[in-house]
């Protein structure tokens, strides 16, 4: 008895001691991830980081894919839905919306995937055919206990079309992720795009709580200059000759978002990007999909702000990183710079 | 009927014990407060996120009760034997198999005590948050429960009379967390591993028992009332059954196993 009792007690004094040390100098936890060694170096002589270590960062990917498990109303697929782009979450969150009966009366698109509506669920006929982890019966090797298990716990066919919840209900696990781990960028950015379900102001404010803890993110301005230009398009027409007053201080915030963003983008990004949007010290397709996100949008909503030359420039300017893109090719053709 | 007798008189005395003593008092005070602060974040002042508290209570409530069940199970056949009250026992008309019986029912009642209060406690938690309770689901995730604790109270009954009580203990904690784990990585070896390997895949995949089996907390976490025919309805009776059968083999054999070490074993 008196061993448990100290048991608990040493529990509780070390849980104690690390909510305490994220308030204590020297070294606080600054959270992020280190893209450098001398960045990872700084972060990993925290205290918390000390204590916790790289459990901090796996209990967020866990929660990561718990978010999947919530998706799919618990059934257990292999990992189908991999990091995601800002701009991909966006369009992810508008399907869900309009799938559910959602709707945004000024933000409302069809779309081409395959999927839809029944009874508050989203059928999506996309990914059927991904695995679970509890196998079908012809792949199950464990007979009656195999089929045990399937009833069980909450499965489907794998080849059915998955059935997606409104993902209302994942939104704690955003929480509870970013608490563990200030630094997971993913779990903002995806946060975000979720609560905006509820609220633009809320997932705008998930978002700069996020930006508190990473300032030079590049991909949370770009999340948040995502947000106001939703929530500016809600308030007016974008391609208005004469922009609304509210929808102008909108999109003047949101391309200062992008600038930033773009700006921040251009000191992390590697050199050797291929074409599939992989580069060195983990780029990845989000990252660059995110990073064509803040090139393009500088322009756009420069043009939408009446500035033609300004968004020319901008675009030959980015174009030195992303030769190949037709959206910036377009805006920094002269020819094009009065006429679109 | 007098062994009967004899059961329950072993089994009220064990559940009298559990209740004076205050472990499970500490455990569930601990699995409280942790509820208490899950039940206190505030998740960007939206109200009716229910599943996020559903898992985590139920999951804790769930650990929480086999631990208690492991320290029970695991402490009282040595516990009599090193404090040699066993003998007064056993010198009266008390076989061997009646008093293991009626401890192995003495730590289910415990057992039952304990996620007794959790459940309490859970519904109350549930229905606070404004959540739904998919009554349907949850008696038999209760029931299931039971049956695990059962399992693993025969199991420990074993392990205590194998080997002495801390590695008894330990073992007993290593089959209850890693039970989901062999079970998920099996699957995943089979395909990789060669004849030999599925062969032993095969063996231990019966051999141990499945407890995820008895946790139907998942389909309870993930119910949707307005969907309760899509998600999810409760299982049905041929599968209460196939468990409850699955469930009392593995018990019954464990119980087998504990009265041949526990007849071997001289006073």
């Amino acid at each position: 008895m008196k061993s448990l009792l100290f048991s608990i007690f040493t529990l509780a004094v070390l849980l104690i001691n690390a909510l305490l040390s994220m308030r204590v100098d020297p070294l606080p936890y600054t959270g992020g991830r280190a893209r450098d060694e001398e960045e990872r170096a700084r972060r990993n002589s925290s205290s918390l980081a000390a204590m916790f270590g790289e459990f901090r960062t796996t209990l967020s990917d866990v929660m990561f894919i718990k978010t999947e498990r919530y998706l799919h109303a618990g059934v257990g697929y292999a990992v189908h839905h991999t990091a995601m782009s800002a701009e991909d979450l966006a369009e992810e969150v508008d399907e869900h919306q309009s799938e559910l009966g959602v709707h945004d009366d000024h933000d409302h698109h069809h779309h081409d995937h395959d999927h839809e509506h029944i009874e508050g669920l989203e059928i999506d006929h996309e990914h059927a055919g991904t695995a679970t982890l509890i196998p079908r019966a012809d792949r199950d090797f464990r007979g009656p206990i195999g089929r045990l298990h399937r009833e069980v716990k909450p499965w489907r066919d794998p080849s059915k079309p998955h059935a997606h919840t409104d993902g209302r209900e994942l939104l704690p696990w955003f929480r509870v992720m970013t608490m563990s781990d200030p630094g997971y960028i993913q779990g903002y950015v995806a946060g975000g795009f979720w609560l905006q379900t509820e609220s633009l102001d809320l997932a705008i404010s998930f978002i700069e709580e996020g930006l508190e803890k990473n300032p030079d993110d590049f991909q949370l301005h770009v999340s948040r200059g995502l947000l106001r230009v939703r929530k500016a398009r809600r308030a007016g027409d974008l391609n208005a000759a004469v922009l609304e007053p509210e929808v102008r201080s909108l999109l003047e915030l949101a391309l200062a978002d992008v600038l930033r963003a773009a700006e921040l983008m251009q000191r992390v990004r590697p050199d050797d990007v291929d074409e599939d949007g992989f580069g060195s010290g983990g780029w990845g397709r989000y990252h660059e999909s995110d990073a064509m996100a803040s090139a393009h949008l500088s322009v756009s909503l420069t043009r939408n702000l009446g500035d033609h030359q300004t968004a020319a420039e901008l675009a030959r300017t980015f174009l030195e990183i992303f030769p190949d893109s037709v959206p910036l090719q377009r805006a920094a053709d002269p020819e094009n710079i009065h006429h679109e | 009927m007098s062994s009967l007798r004899n059961i329950g008189i072993i089994a009220k005395s064990v559940l009298l014990e559990a209740v004076r003593r205050k472990e499970i008092y500490v455990v569930i005070l601990v699995c409280c407060a942790l509820i208490g602060v899950i039940m206190s974040l505030d998740f960007f002042g939206l109200s009716g996120l229910v599943k996020f508290y559903r898992e985590i209570a139920l999951k804790l409530m769930g650990v929480s009760t086999a631990l208690a069940v492991l320290l029970l199970a695991t402490r009282q056949l040595p516990r009599e034997f090193e404090s040699r009250t066993i003998y007064p026992l056993l010198a009266r008309p008390v076989g061997r198999f009646t008093f293991l019986l009626g401890k192995g029912l003495g730590v289910c009642l415990a057992a039952a005590f304990c996620f007794g209060l959790f459940m309490i406690l859970y519904v109350v938690g549930l229905l606070s948050l404004g959540g739904d309770l998919a009554w349907g689901l949850f008696v038999q995730h209760l029931y299931l429960q039971m049956l695990q604790m059962m399992v693993l109270t025969s199991a420990c009954f074993v392990l205590s009379l194998a080997m002495n009580f801390d590695a008894a203990l330990v073992t007993g904690f290593l089959l209850y967390t890693a039970s989901g784990l062999i079970s998920s990585a099996s699957l995943m070896l089979y395909e990789l591993t060669n004849a030999v390997g599925r062969v032993i895949l095969w063996l231990l995949n019966y051999l141990l028992p499945q407890l995820v089996l008895f946790d139907l907390s998942e389909k309870v976490v993930h119910y949707e009332p307005g969907l309760r025919e899509v998600l999810w309805r409760p299982l049905s009776l041929g599968t209460m059954l196939a468990l409850t059968v699955y469930g009392l083999i593995y018990t019954v054999v464990f119980t087998g196993a504990a009265y041949l070490l526990f007849r071997r074993r001289p006073l």
